[in-house]
């Protein structure tokens, strides 16, 4: 079943009197599971793609449908809706709130879904078990490593159980060793709780890591193939 | 909901430093509000008390045509004698001070010849003693009797004059027939009264005195009334009525509030001037909270937007920021009671002298120059609210602009 669809989608940006065709005639399908890289040079259009995913942004033209909605029709409190319930985000600068301690800066998307004290504590203290933070849950994201700010990032992306997990260059602040673990990580909550992942990157390594690699060039789909495993 | 009080509590301890000073901001104005409205308040209930105890008493009665011309005094338009021990009479039975009044225009000089104008009020001295305070404030000498024949003057005329009790003063007026009059009078008493008007106008001699040299005739030209309570009804009423009930025509009653018109007048503008210190304290609270707020939004542009990626709603995000104000504008609201409540106690204990500064200065208040404080419980109050509410409404604005910007331009705003 396809989580995600994207139909002739187009993107344009105005820059004074230029328009960017940032996307172009985009078709892309996502099925439940996947673990998909979108790859290319910089300005090929990777961000924008997972930001239109992502209903952080509309298209200019096309479709996207997430989970058979489309995100076109949305209004803004729809789509704040359709991200919290469907979509988890890994940021490449992690994001974290800083006054928040770790526990905190997890259990804050619990907070948006209305989620019981009890639940949020039983939920957030084993997610961070699985990322391997127990332990520091009390602390502030000022007092951990980029790969223990990264992994607090990836426990808030999976608490809530989305459907989806978009990944911004996840690992372009983390030295290679923990980018190693970060994508090790990624790839076993990927496969244990079934969470289709995409992630845009031009890291080789983590390229190693994705089952699907979409190469974008100049806004058009370069070539997408899957890997033979 | 507790995550949202939790966060925003937490923010504002993001910068200790810059939400102390924000704080420090709207305390001082809202503790200089209250502080500056308890002395607004103390000096225009103490200048309506003086005006009752020190210049018309609750309300004065008159000849009609004398109240027309109150401000020269004329003395062919005064009461009888009759008429004037009839009224008493009745008064004193409904327990109400009064006390007949003729009043002088004259030229008061000393013995080198420098003169001042003053209004010269013959009195029974008894009766003018229970009835205003003027008695009460003799700092040096001695108030009249009903025999006096000397005259009473303030602190300010002794000076100006230069002269001492028992030393000899002339006074200059026209007689009750209109004959000119040049009378030397030596000085009984020196008065330093709380209504500075009276310092700066008034004089006072006895009934005999303005008989024998004035040709008075124990008329008046006004009884002054003050109830023991110092309120104007129900004797007010009670008066009317029985000056309708005798045969003395043309009488009028006029309240201390239509005597003392220019007070109230300044007391109005008084209250605009209130009004425009709020205005001020306003726009103090508003400054230190936008420049606060804008600075919050601005920094954290990339977290709020993460937040409304993850499926936080723009209304939540306003909602933050006003409880992060609210958070401020309380801290700056009670710090700010607590410091007015502080400096209020020094002005209702200690007060605030301008002797020094304002000895001959008029600036419209029937007050001494040591200025009080009133408390003021509900300006305090209101205040405490105001600051709130300013801080929360001058945020929305700022608020508004953290989710103005789009998420994907402001998670890669720097």
């Amino acid at each position: 079943m396809n989580i995600v669809e994207c139909t002739a989608l187009c993107k344009d940006y105005i820059l004074g009197k230029n328009v960017v065709h940032a996307l172009k005639d985009i078709n892309l399908f996502f099925k439940e599971g996947e673990f998909s890289a979108v790859v290319g040079p910089s300005g090929s259009g990777k961000t924008t793609l997972l930001n239109l995913i992502g209903c952080l942004d509309k298209p200019t033209s096309g479709v996207i449908k997430i989970s058979g909605i489309i995100i076109k029709d949305q209004n803004k409190d729809r789509l704040a809706d359709l991200r919290r319930d469907n979509i988890g985000f890994v940021f490449q600068s992690f994001n974290l709130i800083p006054v928040l301690t770790a526990f905190e800066n997890v259990a804050f998307v619990l907070s948006l879904k209305n989620y019981s004290k009890k639940e949020i504590n039983d939920r957030v203290y084993s997610i961070l078990e699985e990322v391997g933070l127990k332990g520091l849950e009390n602390r502030k994201p000022s007092e951990l490593s980029g790969g223990q700010q990264q992994r607090v990032a990836i426990a808030r992306a999976f608490v809530k159980e989305p459907k989806i997990i978009l990944a911004d260059e996840p690992t372009a602040n983390l030295d290679s060793d923990t980018g190693r673990e970060i994508m090790s990580l990624m790839r076993e909550l990927n496969l244990n709780k079934r969470v289709t992942f995409i992630f845009s990157t031009h890291d080789k390594m983590v390229m190693e890591y994705a089952k699907r690699i979409i190469v974008l060039k100049d806004g058009k789909i370069f070539s997408d193939e899957e890997k033979r495993l | 909901m507790s995550f949202l009080l939790t966060l925003a509590f937490k923010n504002l301890s993001r910068h200790k430093k810059r939400t102390i000073f924000t704080t420090i901001g709207i305390s001082v104005g809202i503790a200089l509000l209250i502080w500056m409205d308890g002395m607004l308040r103390w000096a225009d209930n103490e200048s309506k008390r003086n005006l009752i105890r020190y210049e018309f008493g609750n309300f004065v009665l008159s000849k009609v045509n004398f109240k027309l011309d109150r401000d020269n005094f004329p003395l062919d338009k005064l009461m009888d004698f009759s008429a004037v021990k009839q009224i008493i009479n009745k008064a004193e039975k409904e327990d109400l001070f009064c006390s007949p009044r003729t009043g002088f225009k004259v030229v008061l000089n000393n013995k080198r010849g420098f003169g001042l104008f003053y209004l010269v009020f013959a009195v029974d001295p008894v009766r003018y003693a229970k009835t205003l305070y003027v008695a009460k404030d003799i700092v040096k000498g001695k108030w009249l009797s009903e025999e006096s024949m000397g005259i009473v003057i303030s602190k300010n005329a002794a000076k100006d004059l230069d002269v001492k009790i028992g030393d000899t003063i002339t006074i200059e007026t026209k007689t009750k027939y209109g004959s000119f009059q040049s009378v030397s009078v030596t000085v009984e008493g020196i008065f330093d009264a709380d209504d500075p008007s009276v310092n700066r106008n008034q004089a006072f001699v006895s009934y005999k005195f303005s008989d024998t040299f004035f040709q008075t005739e124990s008329s008046a030209s006004e009884i002054v009334f003050r109830s023991v309570n110092e309120k104007d009804e129900p004797f007010l009423s009670k008066m009317k009525d029985f000056i309708n009930s005798i045969e003395v025509k043309d009488l009028v009653f006029s309240t201390w509030q239509e005597l003392g018109a220019d007070f109230i007048v300044l007391s109005k503008t008084k209250r605009a001037g209130t009004k425009i210190m709020i205005f001020f304290l306003f726009i103090i609270t508003a400054i230190g909270i936008i420049n606060t707020m804008l600075m919050a939004v601005f920094e954290r542009i990339p977290e709020l937007a993460m937040m409304r990626a993850l499926g936080m709603k723009d209304n939540f995000i306003i909602f933050l920021f006003l409880l992060e104000a609210t958070g401020i504008g309380f801290l700056g609201s009670t710090l700010g009671l607590f410091m007015g409540f502080f400096l209020n106690l020094w002005g209702v204990t200690k007060g605030l002298d301008f002797t020094g500064m304002v000895k001959d200065m008029d600036f419209g208040y029937r007050t001494g120059t040591v200025f009080y404080s009133e408390w003021n419980p509900d300006t305090m109050l209101l205040a405490f609210f105001f600051g709130i509410f300013c801080s929360v409404i001058v945020s929305i604005l700022p608020a508004k602009k953290a989710v103005d910007i789009t998420i994907t331009d402001a998670l890669h705003y720097q």
